[in-house]
């Protein structure tokens, strides 16, 4: 084994590294001699710990981010959930009290109620389901044709009876998994017709052919969206711009953006208020 | 070493691979190589090829490697890898080969039944215990 010598310019180096790595800077690494001895072995040591420190690091970041989004979502489902289910224990009670009075129409009125509100429930659990079930490990592949799904959802969902849509050319057929593509569409077409402040509401969907995949755009002749929500409106739970009599669960959009990012896909919308939105995404070839 | 037939032989740039007849494979480096994630899964390609794609003992003389990136020991250490080897013998002679035999086997937790041994006959006598 060869020696070294205590004025090693590698001694002072690797007091540098090991300062750096004190205050948490790992990004630079020590160059080796190729002497193989033992400053080279500990160089080799120090820039290996600083490489596997680093990475921990950035696994800790993203184990924070997906923690305190998690606690933000079981308090804001909790949340979601305990108005509906107060609404209900409140219903039952005037059932109740009208079940005494035998006072049928006053029953019926409150069932129908009673109804509407687990409907609501149920539409708020689908949507976190759905939410929450899009991992990459679940997602089959498949050849979809762009225009046979907006038929299938116009004819499923009755979009005539609500809206113009439009296409002025044939949208492309790509690879992605229909059932998806059906939720992302569904989405975007209904938040369209919720939103929508016009007598008739309009729904343009278009495809533009870029060099590696499609994009495409939805657009709408609502009533826009400020700058400022134009992020937040695809975050879990935002009700961002929202009427408080529109009836938004703050899913829909966080569901098609999950949904768009597990196969690799961005989301964005474009929209300046009083002009409608473009609300757009692509889809590999 | 002396007295072990081997019935293959490859090498590229960096390594040398050499499959015995008892179905050992021996890989060994050319001096100073610094191994990276390419390397790594060259080197668990072409082991593979030479093992028939069953798992077999591997005797790893890493005294030559000066460096071994994170990602590449991570491939060693990981199911792809122990996919073609059963056990593997690391043989570190040098103060930096050791230190990464070391972190291989401290930090990447390997899949595979993995020792590190200051001598080829040492690692080769392990390997054939059953």
């Amino acid at each position: 084994m060869s020696m070294f010598v205590v004025d090693d310019p590698r001694l002072a180096q690797i007091l540098d590294m090991i300062g750096r790595m004190a205050a948490l800077d790992f990004k630079e690494e020590l160059p080796a001699s190729k002497k193989n001895d033992v400053l080279d072995a500990i160089i080799v040591g120090l820039n290996m710990l600083s490489e596997e420190l680093q990475s921990n690091m950035v696994e800790k970041s993203k184990l924070y981010h997906v923690n305190t989004k998690l606690e933000k979502f079981a308090l804001t489902a909790a949340h979601d959930l305990k108005s509906p289910i107060n609404s209900i224990s409140g219903i039952t009670s005037l059932i109740e009290l009208s079940l005494k009075s035998q006072s049928k129409e006053e029953i019926l009125q409150y069932v129908a109620l009673l109804k509407s509100t687990t409907e609501k429930m149920k539409e708020l659990v689908t949507g976190i389901l759905d939410y929450s079930r899009h991992s990459p490990d679940d997602i089959e592949l498949e050849v979809i044709d762009t225009n046979q799904v907006i038929q299938q959802i116009v004819r499923m969902d009755r979009i005539d009876l609500f809206a113009k849509l439009s296409i002025p050319q044939p949208l492309p057929v790509v690879q992605f998994n229909k059932s998806a593509m059906m939720q992302i569409f569904r989405n975007i077409f209904s938040n369209a017709i919720k939103y929508c402040d016009k007598q008739t509401c309009e729904i343009t969907v278009k495809s533009i052919e870029k060099k590696d995949h499609h994009e495409i755009r939805i657009i709408d002749n609502g009533p826009g969206i400020a700058l400022e929500n134009q992020k937040k409106i695809f975050e879990l739970f935002n009700r961002a711009g929202t009427d408080a009599d529109q009836e938004s669960q703050g899913i829909g959009l966080a569901s098609v953006k999950s949904v768009l990012t597990s196969f690799n896909q961005k989301i964005w919308v474009e929209s300046t208020p009083g002009y409608g939105s473009q609300f757009c995404f692509t889809l590999s070839k | 070493m002396d007295g072990i037939k081997f019935i293959e032989e490859r090498s590229n740039d960096k390594i040398i691979w050499k499959l015995s007849e008892d179905d050992i494979l021996f890989t060994d480096c050319f001096p100073n190589t610094e191994m990276t994630l390419e390397d790594g899964k060259e080197s668990t390609r072409i082991s593979a090829e030479m093992v028939k794609y069953e798992p077999k003992p591997l005797l790893c003389n890493l005294t030559n490697v000066v460096k071994m990136s994170k990602e590449c020991r991570r491939h060693f250490a990981g199911p792809e890898h122990a996919k073609t080897f059963s056990k593997t013998a690391l043989i570190v002679s040098s103060p930096v080969s050791r230190l990464i035999g070391n972190f291989f086997l401290g930090l990447n937790k390997p899949h595979k039944p993995t020792r590190i041994f200051n001598s080829a006959e040492e690692g080769l006598k392990w390997l054939k215990e059953k």
